[in-house]
């Protein structure tokens, strides 16, 4: 047949379809059949016109066999060239497949098969595919998360869709499809620079709050009930924490006698709260529901809690949980579970049980055995390596094992005596009731379900749903299966064999299940290793023990490594069908493990100096540098940074991958011969500085976080860096809209000054302009961001936040669901840790966060802030307000900017600039202490800078000195000072004082002549837990006694009398108690100074 | 493991003999694995016949196993069209998908074409050409190994219709290893694994053996030493997995 017959016969199919006639069926059965597999004959058919009668039949169709057919056809259009997924855009194909979500109208079958080209679309258009010819893709796929979350109609139909109760196929996979479509929606991340393609997309804080608010989320936990369910009935040993050994027979009764008894639910459960789910059907998977459940909870206190309030889920589990703790032997019925005779047999793969229950129950004979107390290393043997289960007969006997026995042997040391984590909450809260089952089914299973129980189970580490013992049983279960699966795994499907397989065979061979398996592992994997070990020095190491840093760096290499696809055939031949897309996935692929990576290597090397030498051992630093570089640029990297130069986001890698390389080198630059050395000699300044003017956002703050180390006074990098005009870059930054850009930018201007020539030192300061700083130093925010504090306050009055539980669907209107800004709508709020964190409210709104009653409490929501992945050490406090943030690193500036000798010219203009009593004034404000009424035990909660004051020490509600008389309180109740500020800005203060008291001799009078009032106040600070700021008091009347000075008797006289006024005296005789013996020290000589030229050597305060 | 635990843990003959008929095995689970064969190497009507008489609560309808028998059929038969039309019917996107399946199956069909050809008449060739020209050569250049297939095909048609190469691409092993790929990957779309749960439990048991076997010749016992006796599962050599 020529070229010419195929056209005439496409024609000829096309006016058929085009006439919509009753019996299109066949027609479109024929138009498959040439259709599937073929490329060219999908570019003939596109190019003469077929897309859009067949969305009109999709779409309008009397018959709904037709209907389906063209759905599939539509289907395999989406798996050809990008560019008929724009025509199919074009056409308003993503509208009309959410039209045709509606459980009660649409037919099982099609809905399914819309879900799935949904599905299929998120999937092909990953932001992470850039080249030219798909630049539709970020188009499409933003107009499904637009759609979805847009209006109540769809996340309505998703929610019937979840709720549907059935043994039946098509509607099984309806809810697995819906699943995936909340996870990949709520994950999608738009980096097509700054919302440019679609600039209203929904955050997505926004869309998880959406789905919390519609009962996604409550649907989903009842659908993960129902494998609760499940697995209890067909494994109750699970649930009784032994292993009874059933009579075969009374098990078949029970189960038949179960399976006539179960109710069978019609339509769906109304309250899926309190009722207990039926059991899920075999042919159901659970992945795709704990993946989704995952991506609305994750790192979320308030979303994590509100999926465990169903009542039905603590009747489910309610007596194991205790029973998997390392120090009780009560572990056979869990040690059973692994063994593949029994649940192994039902899993679906051949993924091996880890036997990692069994080896508790050994840790737990070793510990009876020798006591906890026995550290003797000798005494532990290597347990056993659990025997995989043969993957076509081959037995594993590499030396993966070895090493993974000398992890698990060091393990073993490591948990006796077992770690020591302060961290946790202790006592009444006894920790998610899933956890158990989790961990259960974290051992069997496929290894998508695995890993995404792993996750969960993370996730509650992370936002604190656990016992205090959970994070070490889970170091014990989790850890080593992940080290393991990332290692390509001893028999993991897929394993590593595969692993290594050339680019090409992979992608002309088709994107298969297990090929998919393994994906998903290397690119999920590291992700949660990261964020498993991220807090935690010891998961560090031991993960570091079981070569998870080799292991990590290989995946980086690899996933780094340009590879020539099929692409580079004749470029005149069209690639086959399902080429194209294959060859997409797989570079995508290659991309996403290379960023869980390097963010997995970032984690590991966040607090020890050992360990990021180790990085740099393994050799990736040339890859991950060229990774930040334009694609394609290989030469050596230009030594000094060029200014003019503007990249667009096509020429560089994908934003995610830049993100997690600048999180990579920002934990390899903590360290000061890393720094000098090894990013030296890589030219890190150059490809860092392009990357400070990336046109996406998230990107330009993963870059200015890595400046903040660059710019340090210890660093090479400082003066190349400031040449090249890294201070104008970060002075633009530092005015931008979004909080994070504006505390990164001020923090590394912070550095930047630091020690810095006083002609640097004068720009920044005058680049940041005085007023600015004024406003944002007092307010943490500038005029504009209030308005926005407004808009948002109307939002969340607006949008249905108040609609209650289960609310009537038939009534609410279709209206289009309503987004403000919502910049502020992931704040939260954290509490004491002694408290259940369930019980928290977290929220809060913004117009909460402006008033001074409410303690600054900020959450960088991680999934939305640069450093995801790795967290700054600073930022390992209590997190706080954005606004204290900003004004702690405001503050931090002003004590750079004057540090060091012979910086009165500077200070004078900053004092000239703000006027001396404004500036005095706003430190005042930064300062001033409240005093606070004990509160009952029940209600009251500390805050992080409270001090409480000794009784003997009440307080004066006026700011006078401590001692001061005071009146009308009981001797024996005590009250406590607060400061609104953290102890960090506090700290901040007090040295920016100390810098100006060091200063000339006129600025010395000037402070003790203008700033008595600050000066008072800065004798509170005696009671400060922080003993740098205790310091600070002492620096303080050192500097203002200026004992260097030698001709200044006279105003040295009078300012020393001053300070004495001021309280001086006694604040330094407090001080002599101190618990630090340096500053009890320097205070003794300050003490000594200060009587000496004061002129009277035994008086206290007159 | 040290060896003083691994000679304690190693039961004697006698012991192992006894342990092995104390296990009970559940007559649920052993109906389940039967039922787990007969669904995924396709057998629909002994699957539901099965499900009756052994009053297996299953409401699932195993859709697709006829069908899938039926593409098996076809692909064994030489019907590679019909195969396709089928294979797009049940499950839509695997050709697009995956290509490697979707070239084996047009090699099969233009190997059936060049057989057509030979035998006719004239010996004309030029719609087995065509047919190549169009959907096999396009997909070569990707991968070597496509592209070495469709050489090797492409010179069948060089040879007579009784060569001992035609007659070997002509095996029915070559189509035997297709419909199971097309089967596997179809059963691995629908979220089942392609083998069946029995398979599994076999080469475990297998597997366990040779270990065992291994432990009794690194340890000494003292006594007698008696081999562990054979492991006889009663089925066809083919079947088992051999290591």
């Amino acid at each position: 047949m020529s070229a010419n017959d195929d056209k005439v016969r496409a024609l000829a199919f096309i006016e058929q379809l085009s006439a919509t006639a009753p019996d299109a069926r066949q027609t479109l059965e024929d138009v498959k059949n040439e259709l599937i597999g073929h490329e060219l004959q999908k570019r003939l058919y596109v190019e003469l016109g077929l897309i859009p009668p067949l969305v009109n039949i999709f779409e309008n169709h009397g018959d709904i066999s037709a209907r389906r057919e063209a759905s599939v056809i539509i289907g395999s259009m989406v798996y050809g060239d990008p560019q008929f997924l724009t025509t199919l855009t074009e056409a308003g194909i993503i509208t009309k497949l959410f039209n045709s979500l509606n459980p009660h109208t649409t037919d099982p079958e099609l809905l399914l098969q819309s879900l799935r080209l949904l599905n299929q679309i998120l999937d092909i258009c990953t932001p992470y595919i850039r080249t030219s010819s798909c630049s539709q893709g970020p188009i499409a796929s933003s107009k499904i998360v637009q759609t979805l979350y847009r209006k109540r109609r769809n996340i309505r139909n998703i929610l019937d869709i979840l709720r549907q109760e059935t043994d039946n196929r098509t509607i099984i996979h309806q809810i697995t499809e819906a699943a995936k479509l909340i996870t990949q929606t709520v994950e999608f991340a738009d980096f097509g620079g700054d919302g440019a393609h679609c600039p209203k997309l929904p955050t997505e804080a926004a869309r998880r709050r959406v789905l919390v608010e519609h009962g996604v989320l409550d649907a989903l936990v009842y659908r993960m009930g129902g494998f609760i369910v499940k697995d209890k009935r067909d494994h109750p040993e699970l649930f009784t924490g032994k292993f009874v050994s059933e009579d075969s027979k009374a098990r078949e009764e029970r189960l038949r006698e179960e399976s006539d008894n179960s109710v069978k639910l019609d339509g769906y459960a109304e309250d899926m709260l309190h009722n207990t789910p039926p059991p899920a059907s075999p042919l159901a998977s659970l992945s795709p529901i704990l993946e989704a459940l995952l991506a609305i909870t994750r790192d979320s206190i308030e979303n994590t809690r509100r999926m465990h309030q169903a009542t039905w889920l603590s009747e489910l589990a309610p007596d194991y949980p205790r029973r998997l703790t390392p120090g009780e032997p009560k572990l056979k019925g869990i040690k059973k579970s692994g063994s593949s005779t029994n649940l192994g047999l039902n899993s679906s793969t051949a993924f091996p049980p880890l036997a990692a229950a069994a080896r508790i129950a050994q840790l737990t004979a070793l510990r009876n055995r020798h006591g906890p107390a026995s550290a003797d290393s000798s005494a532990f043997q290597t347990p056993q390596a659990h025997t995989p289960i043969p993957r076509d007969g081959q037995t594993n006997e590499d030396e993966g094992e070895a090493r993974l026995a000398d992890f698990e042997n060091d393990y073993l040391r490591a948990l006796v005596p077992p770690f020591k984590r302060g961290s946790h909450p202790a006592g009444k809260y006894s920790g998610s009731v899933l956890v158990p089952w989790l961990i259960a089914r974290s051992t069997v299973g496929d290894c998508f379900s695995r890993l995404a129980a792993i996750g969960m189970l993370t996730n509650f580490v992370r936002v604190g749903s656990t016992t205090k013992k959970t994070p070490t049983i889970l170091g014990l279960l989790v850890l080593p299966t992940l080290v393991r699966l990332l290692d390509g795994g001893v028999g993991f499907e897929g394993g590593p064999a595969s692993a290594s397989k050339d680019g090409v065979e992979v992608v002309s061979n088709g994107i298969n299940r297990r090929t998919r398996t393994e994906w998903h592992i290397l690119e999920t994997a590291p992700k949660i290793l990261a964020a498993l070990v991220m807090d935690d020095q010891d998961l560090q190491k031991l993960a570091i023990d079981g070569h998870a840093m080799q292991t990590l760096a290989k995946l980086v290499e690899r996933g780094l490594k340009q590879e020539t696809l099929s692409h580079s055939a004749d470029p005149n031949v069209p690639l086959a069908a399902g080429l194209v897309t294959a060859t997409l996935l797989y570079n995508d692929h290659k991309l996403k493990m290379a960023e869980a990576a390097m963010r997995g290597l970032a984690a590991l090397a966040a607090f020890a100096d050992e360990n990021r030498k180790r990085v740099v051992e393994t050799g990736i630093l040339p890859s991950v540098v060229t990774a930040m570089r334009p694609i394609g640029e290989t030469g050596p990297v230009e030594k000094t940074p060029n200014r003019t130069i503007r990249r667009t986001v096509e020429e560089m890698y994908p934003p995610q991958v830049l993100i997690a390389a600048c999180g990579l080198i920002r934990s390899l630059s903590r360290s000061i011969s890393i720094l000098r050395t090894d990013l030296m000699d890589q030219n890190i300044g150059t490809p860092l500085f392009e990357l400070l003017t990336h046109p996406n956002i998230d990107v330009r703050i993963a870059a200015t976080t890595v400046v903040c180390n660059l710019v340090l006074d210890f660093s090479p990098l400082k003066g190349p860096l400031t040449e090249a005009g890294v201070v104008d870059i970060l002075c633009e930054h530092v005015t931008s809209s979004n909080p994070f850009m504006r505390v990164n930018a001020m923090w590394a201007l912070k550095h930047v000054v630091y020690f810095a020539e006083m002609d640097v030192r004068m720009k920044c300061y005058r680049s940041l302009s005085p007023q600015w700083l004024y406003q944002l130093a007092r307010d943490g925010t500038v005029a504009e961001e209030t308005q926005r504090h407004k808009s948002q306050k109307d939002f969340e009055g607006d949008v249905g936040m108040g609609e209650p539980e289960g609310q009537d669907y038939e009534d609410a209107s279709d209206d289009d669901i309503d987004y403000t800004d919502d910049t502020y709508e992931s704040l939260e709020m954290e509490e004491d840790e002694d408290d259940d964190p369930f019980q928290l409210k977290t929220d809060i709104s913004p117009d909460d966060l402006r008033s001074k009653n409410v303690p600054y409490m900020f959450d960088f929501p991680s999934n939305t802030a640069p450093n995801a992945g790795v967290k700054n050490s600073s930022y390992t406090k209590p997190s706080k307000g954005e606004r204290e943030y900003i004004q702690q690193q405001i503050m931090g500036f002003f004590r750079n900017l004057f540090s060091g000798e012979h910086m009165e010219a500077l200070v004078e203009t900053v004092l000239n600039d703000f006027g001396t009593r404004h500036f005095v004034n706003l430190l005042k404000e930064k300062i001033a202490p409240r005093v606070e009424r004990p509160r009952s035990e029940g209600l009251g909660y500390t805050r992080p800078s409270g001090v409480t004051l000794p009784a003997r020490d009440p307080v004066t509600s006026n700011a006078g000195a401590p001692g001061s008389s005071f009146n009308g309180t009981p001797e024996d109740e005590r009250w406590r000072i607060c400061f609104d500020s953290s102890p960090e800005t506090i700290d901040q203060v007090v040295y920016t004082v100390v810098h100006i008291a060091a200063q000339s001799k006129k600025l010395k009078d000037l402070l003790v002549h203008e700033a008595g009032d600050l000066l008072k106040l800065l004798t509170w600070m005696i009671y400060s837990p922080v003993g740098s700021i205790r310091r600070g008091v002492v620096w303080v009347a050192f500097n203002m006694i200026g004992v260097e000075e030698v001709n200044d008797d006279i105003t040295r006289k009078e300012r020393c009398q001053k300070m004495v006024d001021y309280g001086y005296v006694r604040a330094l005789e407090h001080l002599l108690q101190d618990a630090d013996q340096d500053i009890r020290e320097r205070t003794r000589l300050a003490l000594f100074e200060l009587r000496k030229h004061a002129g009277f050597s035994s008086h206290g305060d007159h | 493991m040290t060896s003083s635990t691994a000679r304690k843990s190693l039961p004697a003959s006698v012991d192992w003999e006894k342990k092995i008929d104390d296990v009970a095995p559940s007559k649920l689970d052993l109906n389940n694995m039967v039922m787990n064969y007969l669904i995924t190497e396709g057998y629909e009507e002994a699957a539901i016949k099965f499900a009756q008489e052994a009053n297996l609560a299953t409401s699932v309808k195993y859709n697709g196993i006829g069908e899938r028998r039926k593409i098996r059929n076809a692909i064994q038969a030489g019907d590679i069209k019909s195969a396709i039309k089928m294979i797009n019917g049940l499950n839509p996107q695997l050709l697009d998908t995956n290509p490697g399946i979707h070239f084996s199956l047009l090699r099969l069909q233009l190997i059936e074409l060049i057989k057509e050809c030979n035998a006719s008449a004239g010996g004309d060739v030029t719609p087995a050409i065509d047919f190549a020209t169009k959907h096999l050569a396009p997909r070569a250049p990707a991968n070597k190994g496509f592209l070495n297939a469709l050489e090797e095909t492409m010179l069948l048609i060089m040879h007579q219709p009784n060569s001992p190469q035609l007659s070997a691409m002509n095996d029915p092993s070559v189509r035997q290893e297709i419909a199971k790929m097309v089967n596997d990957a179809l059963l691995e779309a629908d979220n089942m694994t392609s083998e069946a749960d029995i398979r599994k439990l076999i080469r475990t048991r297998a597997f366990v053996g040779e270990e065992l076997v291994k432990i009794q010749a690194n340890v000494k016992i003292n006594g007698p030493k008696t081999p562990f006796p054979p492991f006889d599962l009663g089925i066809d050599e083919d079947e088992q997995m051999s290591s």
